[in-house]
């Protein structure tokens, strides 16, 4: 073949490949739009040398992130963690629009490394290094990506919100302490950081903004749609992100998928649930920390979430709805334990109407809502956990150990709680009395309800086995009770009473 | 096979002793180079055979490409033979422990640009394993003798053409070598400096030391070698002793001072009876241009001009002539105080084409008829072949002429 | 000997006029200052050390790796290239002294290098590890900044082969086996005797006697660690189990006992344990308690070991640079082989491809597991077999066997999790990585060296 020759048929060859990939290119575009892979506008506030590298490195950051990415991978293979931080920093760098890559640093950092440590302070760092990789740096360049959002926001609600590691309680503890620096160490007031007055307050703001990257008015709009929430717990992180993750996806619906966007959906409700059954921090003055309890304001809002994600949801609707059920009992139960009578009332009355015929107690097929009164659910509910019938000695044990906790609660100011726990042992006392035979009332009926409380009571105030000196004196003066003489140090005092525990 | 010139007694003053021991011995020796895939590119040696003894000056001559370089490279291991066997001192080029004995000058500048000249002789010392004291000795001689004292820090990448071949004659000689291999010693020098090499050449084969020298430059090599092996296309073309193959046996040469006209007429008609008078020319020796040149820069030295570069050495290391270490320093300064020296730096008295002193022998035997053999053993030119020998001479004369080649 | 020096000389002078060392000397400088201040840390004290011990060790070794490999390459080729090879092979010198006084000139120019960026990281390291707070500094100085040597337990490999062969016996006397089976069923009583020794049932504990020997008599008062992996059959809820450690017996020595640790199954632990808590004759003894539902897994080299305080950091950190030093001089062999034979940029690529095929040597490991090059198909749950696999397996094997000689060892990981390099070690990467693998290389190149006709090159004016 002549040289000519050659030459015009390679130049035709050229020709229609240009033709054929001038075809394919449409396509092309459209996909990657879709991936995201069109970015050609350097990096906003990025350092500078950042925005540098990444626009000189040109196409190789691909191959050097995934070389990075193998080292990684090997490293943790090895249990060599040192480095992952620093990994995980130049990989999300290199790809910084590539959203998996943030996704999948932080939820190792947060999940998988930490739990190789043994001690909690070295968990905590991981879980807090997966959370700033994504608020920090993830969101700074990807502003409207949904999906770190939602990532966040699992993390604070499962990671830190539930109990499956061993140190979440840990966890919870260090965000609490977090959280109580922003908040100047009482409950959060979010009015005050909105408008902040005095310098004081405004440095608490800044610190909110600049360190945890939250805005106050973003979170005062998920307290009105969630609330109200207590913000030094976690749960309510988890509904704050999940909440700005809803917003982003809103902007840009075509590029949310239907699957994402539920799980969001469903860290916000999850996120709610936790909220109710412990999102309360209650002061111990005690102890000098804090216990949980349910928080109960959430109920309406919590609610609401549960009916429409049955709306949404329709595959699990069934689910949804056990959950509901379950859910309004908890929702009762607890209001009548914390002493609000009428609000347990009004929701014991809707979830006989929403549930007429599912039992109301677990094991008990008979127990439909409309064969039970508040009182009797409620009672049936606190021994639920406990043998079907207890006997005298037990049921007297578990009346006068719910009435211990009721003085304790006295002690810490929780005077609902223990008014409400008196009320519910007085009723399951009459319900056990009842249920014994008349003729075996002598043997195997209870002790008077007076004389079983004035038992725990003392067994409190014993000097001896009983509580500290402090709470003791606290305990005698919130009930009117003359204060403590002086204790006789001898051994000649009189043996003191052993009380049952 | 070419004609086996055989040795003769050459025309330097110091005869050295025919029968010394063979220095190199080279027996059939073939170079062929291959390619890539082995096949023969070229046939650089081919069927070489030669000998070359202990106190002797031995010329390669040849024109470009035709084995010169070669047979050097492959006498000193640099290259392996195809064919045929070397020898040298009694071992093959490769030994290594012969090679203390032997100094190289290559015909480019090999050697370590980022060196300076003092350094190279001092790493090239090492290399011999030599003393410190005897380094440091006989480099300055030798920098010295080569005219480079003023050059020491500069780095022999930047000295010129002609201070790296006097560098790199340093080199070649700071072991004393008892072989010399000059590949184009004279290349690059001026004047001067070649009439210097020239003399430390001679200066060597007067100590006994064995020269190889391979060249083009055809004056040179006529006023230093003792015997020439003639190349051309890879094969020997001519060997044998410079004067028998330069000689032209039928004719003689007879020079004396300026005679008065009429005793010239008297010898003229003497030498009429034998010869006729076409055949007879008379006319004045010219000096040689060398010669000339040398002494005008002598008497412009004495003028105290200065040049810059290279200066002139001032006299052979002592070492190289043989008494570096025979006399302590103040004898030598007694010597020196005694002896008459010149006091011009250049040392070599410009000498013209070797005086040819009056040779009783060879007169007798030119003009007597054919007596007995010679009595020394070496192999007498009177069984020469006149016909060998005309085409000798016409190979030699076809070679000077200038060719189209 | 005299030429021998002569000659590595002659290499520094190369060297130092083309300013390379000089180069090379500024590049190691700056990484060793200017990599703290680039690196993130993981936040604590001692992963920032470990890091910072890592990224330079790292850099060092592959800077002068690579300029090694660069002036082996030249300092050779080049001189053969450039004639002027030819003036010094005339010189009483053998071929093997030029060779190797170019390798001796190589290596002392990276012992000197070495010797300074080792010092200087030294340097920096105590500098930083004086900065911190007491609490600190402390684990720093016992964990990271320290030579720890471990002790395990004594081999159980009678015990096991003997256990092996009873059962083999029981077995055989019951229903005879074939002599193609035999070895299988070997094979499984073995191991059913070593999972009977490595498994700590759900609610048992199993004492390990830990033999501490000769160290046990410089370790008062000194505190150690107990490193400990396991492997779970089920996974939990929550990632992590439950343990108790126990160390001490009652009655003889004193007791510690941890707290109910979390801990995470196939990853190593470090629990430090207070001192002096061996017997008189240097026999730690260590329970763990399994509290869960599982039965945990400890395998008999990993599972249980103690580390302990071997020796100073300092000499362990010199240690380590020998190794390095080791490696330089297969890398310089090496180059200096290919540049026998080769033209400089040839070697130099010829000695990169090298390097390149032994730093992907975790590709050869996976290959040969995976048993063939094929891609790993997930429907059949297996690797699709090529045609080449009967040729490709054997050589990498083979392969991976020359490379792992010289890359078992690896200071910079001892270094940075503070775990004793000892003499011994380093005197088998001595012996493995410069005098077989090198002298390998070392006797080809100078084979070829001595064979090679010099005068063959051209000079390049």
């Amino acid at each position: 073949m002549s040289a000519k020759l050659k030459k015009s048929l390679l130049l035709l060859l050229s020709a229609l490949l240009l033709v054929g990939v001038s075809q394919v290119q449409r396509s092309l575009n459209v996909d990657r739009d879709k991936l995201g892979f069109t970015r050609v506008a350097p990096l906003e506030n990025a350092p500078p040398v950042l925005a540098f590298t990444t626009v000189a490195l040109g196409g190789f950051r691909g191959i050097i992130s995934n070389i990075l990415w193998m080292r990684a991978t090997d490293l943790q293979e090895n249990d060599k963690f040192f480095e992952m931080a620093q990994l995980a920093q130049w990989i999300t760098q290199l790809e910084p629009h590539f959203v998996q890559v943030w996704l999948v640093q932080a939820w190792n950092m947060a999940y998988n490394i930490s739990v190789k440590f043994k001690d909690w302070p070295d968990r905590w760092r991981w879980v807090k290094g997966g959370v700033e990789l994504l608020r920090d740096e993830g969101l700074r360049y990807n502003p409207n990506e949904m999906l770190i959002y939602r990532e966040l926001g699992w993390i604070f609600q499962h990671k830190m919100g539930q109990n499956l590691d061993d140190a979440s309680l840990y966890y919870k503890q260090m965000w609490a302490d977090e959280m109580a620096v922003v908040f100047a160490k009482k409950a959060p007031n979010l009015d005050e950081l909105l408008h902040p007055q005095t310098p004081d307050q405004f440095q608490r703001l800044n610190l909110l903004t600049n360190k945890y990257k939250m805005d106050p008015k973003l979170m005062k709009e998920a307290d009105d749609l969630y609330g109200p929430l207590e913000w030094r717990l976690p749960e309510s992180s988890a509904i704050y992100w999940a909440h700005l993750g809803l917003r982003a996806a809103k902007e840009r619906p075509a590029k949310v998928n239907k699957e994402d966007l539920i799980t969001l959906h469903r860290v916000i409700y999850q996120s709610m649930q936790m909220s109710f059954k412990r999102g309360a921090l209650i002061p111990n003055a005690l102890e000098k920390n804090f216990d949980f309890g349910p928080n109960l304001d959430i109920i309406p809002r919590v609610n609401d979430a549960y009916v429409q994600a049955a709306e949404e949801e329709v595959q699990m609707r069934d689910n949804i709805h056990n959950a509901h059920r379950n859910f309004l009992r908890d929702a009762v139960y607890y209001l009548y334990l914390h002493d609000r009578m009428k609000d347990a009332q009004k929701w014991f009355e809707y979830l006989s109407k929403e549930y007429p015929n599912k039992p109301l107690v677990d094991g008990k097929p008979d127990s439909l809502p409309k064969t039970l009164t508040l009182d009797q659910f409620c009672v049936a509910r606190a021994i639920e956990n406990t043998k079907s019938f207890m006997g005298k000695d037990e049921a007297e044990a578990f009346i006068e150990g719910q009435l211990r906790t009721s003085f304790i609660r006295i002690i810490e100011d929780r005077d609902a709680e223990a008014k409400a726990t008196e009320r519910l042992m007085e009723q399951f006392h009459a319900y056990h009395q009842s249920q014994v035979p008349k003729e075996r009332a002598g043997p195997i009926g209870l002790r008077p309800f007076k004389d079983l409380q004035r038992q725990a009571l003392n067994s409190l105030l014993d000097p001896e086995k009983g509580l500290r000196p402090e709470p003791r004196a606290i305990l005698r003066s919130k009930l009117g009770l003359p204060a403590e003489t002086a204790p006789a140090r001898n051994t000649n005092s009189a043996p003191q009473k052993v009380t049952s525990r | 096979m070419p004609a086996v010139l055989t040795a003769l007694d050459n025309a330097r003053t110091a005869a050295p002793n025919p029968g010394a021991e063979t220095v190199i011995s080279v027996r059939g020796l073939t170079k062929v180079f291959k390619d890539f895939w082995g096949r023969p590119k070229a046939r650089a040696v081919d069927g070489v055979e030669f000998e070359v003894r202990r106190g002797e000056v031995f010329g390669l001559l040849g024109p470009n490409g035709s084995g010169k370089s070669t047979t050097v490279k492959l006498l000193l291991g640099l290259l392996y033979p195809t064919k045929g066997h070397i020898e040298v001192f009694g071992h093959s080029p490769r030994h290594v422990a012969t090679k203390a004995r032997i100094g190289y000058l290559p015909e480019e500048s090999y050697l370590y640009r980022y060196l300076n000249s003092r350094e190279t002789l001092d790493f090239f010392g090492n290399l011999f394993e030599l003393r410190k004291d005897q380094r440091n000795t006989r480099a300055e001689q030798l920098l010295d003798m080569v005219g480079l004292n003023q050059t020491r820090t500069r780095a022999v990448g930047e000295f010129s053409k002609g201070m790296q071949r006097r560098i790199g004659l340093a080199q070649a000689l700071i072991n004393d070598p008892d072989l010399v291999i000059l590949d184009e010693p004279t290349s690059g020098l001026d004047p001067i400096g070649c009439r210097e090499v020239k003399d430390l050449i001679l200066a060597l084969a007067r100590r006994g030391k064995t020269v190889i020298l391979s060249s083009h430059l055809l004056s040179d090599v006529e006023d230093v070698c003792d015997r020439v092996v003639i190349y051309y296309g890879g094969k020997i073309q001519a060997m044998g002793p410079l004067k028998e193959l330069l000689a032209k046996p039928d004719a003689i040469r007879i020079t004396t001072p300026a005679l008065p006209r009429e005793t010239m007429e008297r010898v003229l008609a003497l030498i009429k009876h034998d010869v006729s008078e076409d055949k007879v020319r008379v006319d004045t020796p010219t000096q040689n241009l060398e010669s000339y040149f040398l002494d005008v820069v002598q008497r412009a030295r004495l003028a105290a001009e200065q040049t810059s570069g290279a200066t002139s050495g001032a006299k052979v290391a002592a070492y190289l002539r043989g008494d570096e270490l025979a006399k302590p320093s103040g004898d030598r300064i007694l010597e020196r105080l005694a002896a008459p020296q010149p006091s011009a730096p250049i040392l070599s008295t410009p000498t013209a084409a070797p005086e040819p002193t009056i040779d009783e022998q060879k007169l007798q035997s030119l003009s007597a008829p054919q007596p007995a053999p010679a009595p020394q053993s070496s192999t007498p030119a009177k069984t020469q072949d006149p016909v060998e020998l005309e085409k000798a001479n016409e190979k030699l004369a076809s070679l000077l002429k200038p060719k189209g080649d | 000997m005299q030429r021998l020096l002569a000659i590595a000389w002659l290499t520094w002078k190369a060297a130092l006029r083309f300013r390379l060392f000089i180069v090379v000397a500024a590049l190691l400088l700056l990484s060793v200052i200017g990599l703290p201040l680039l690196l993130k840390d993981d936040g604590t004290a001692r992963g920032f050390t470990q890091i910072l011990l890592t990224y330079t060790l790292s850099t060092i070794t592959g800077l002068l790796g690579l300029s090694t490999l660069w002036l082996s390459c030249g300092t050779l080729a080049r001189d053969i290239e450039d004639c002027q090879m030819q003036v010094v092979a005339v010189k009483p010198v053998a071929r093997w002294q030029i060779w190797l006084g170019k390798w001796l000139g190589i290596m002392s120019l990276n012992a000197v290098l070495l010797a300074l960026s080792g010092i200087s990281v030294y340097g920096l390291l105590l500098w930083r590890a004086n900065k911190l707070p007491p609490g600190e500094q402390a684990i720093l100085r016992n964990e990271v900044l320290v030579a720890r040597g471990s002790a395990k337990e004594r081999s159980y490999d009678k015990e096991i082969q003997d256990e092996t062969s009873r059962r083999l016996r029981e077995r055989l006397e019951k229903n005879p086996i074939s002599t193609a089976d035999f070895k299988e069923v070997e094979k499984q009583i073995r191991e059913q005797v070593k999972a009977d020794l490595q498994v700590v049932p759900p609610g048992y504990s199993r004492p390990w006697q830990i033999e501490l020997g000769i160290a046990k008599n410089w370790l008062h008062a000194r505190p150690l660690q107990v490193r400990l992996k396991f492997n779970a059959a089920d996974r939990s809820t929550s990632g992590t189990f439950y343990g108790i450690v126990r160390v001490g017996v009652p009655q003889k020595t004193k007791l510690y006992q941890s707290d109910t640790l979390s801990l995470a199954p196939d990853t190593f632990h470090e629990i430090p344990i207070p001192p002096d808590l061996y017997d008189d004759q240097g026999i730690l003894t260590v329970t763990f308690l399994n509290p869960n539902n599982t039965a945990l897994l400890f395998t008999l080299d990993e599972g249980m070991e103690v580390l302990y305080p071997e020796g100073g950091f300092g000499l362990n950190f010199a240690r380590g640079i020998g190794v390095i030093f080791c490696w330089m001089g297969l890398l310089a062999a090496i180059g200096l082989a290919a540049a026998t034979f080769l033209s400089f940029p040839v070697a130099a690529f010829f000695a990169m491809g090298i390097l390149v095929l032994v730093s992907s040597s975790n590709l050869l490991a996976s290959t040969i597991e995976e048993g063939g090059l094929g891609n790993y198909n997930a429907e059949k749950g297996g690797h699709t077999n090529t045609p080449v696999d009967w040729l490709v397996i054997p050589v990498f094997k083979g392969a991976l066997n020359l490379i792992n000689l010289a890359k078992e060892f690896s200071p910079i990981d001892n270094l940075s999790t503070g775990r004793s390099i000892p003499w011994s070690q380093l005197g088998r990467a001595f012996a493995q990585v410069v005098l077989l693998l090198g002298g390998i290389f070392a006797l080809g190149g100078v084979f070829i060296f001595s064979r090679r006709e010099l005068a063959t090159a051209q000079g390049t004016h």
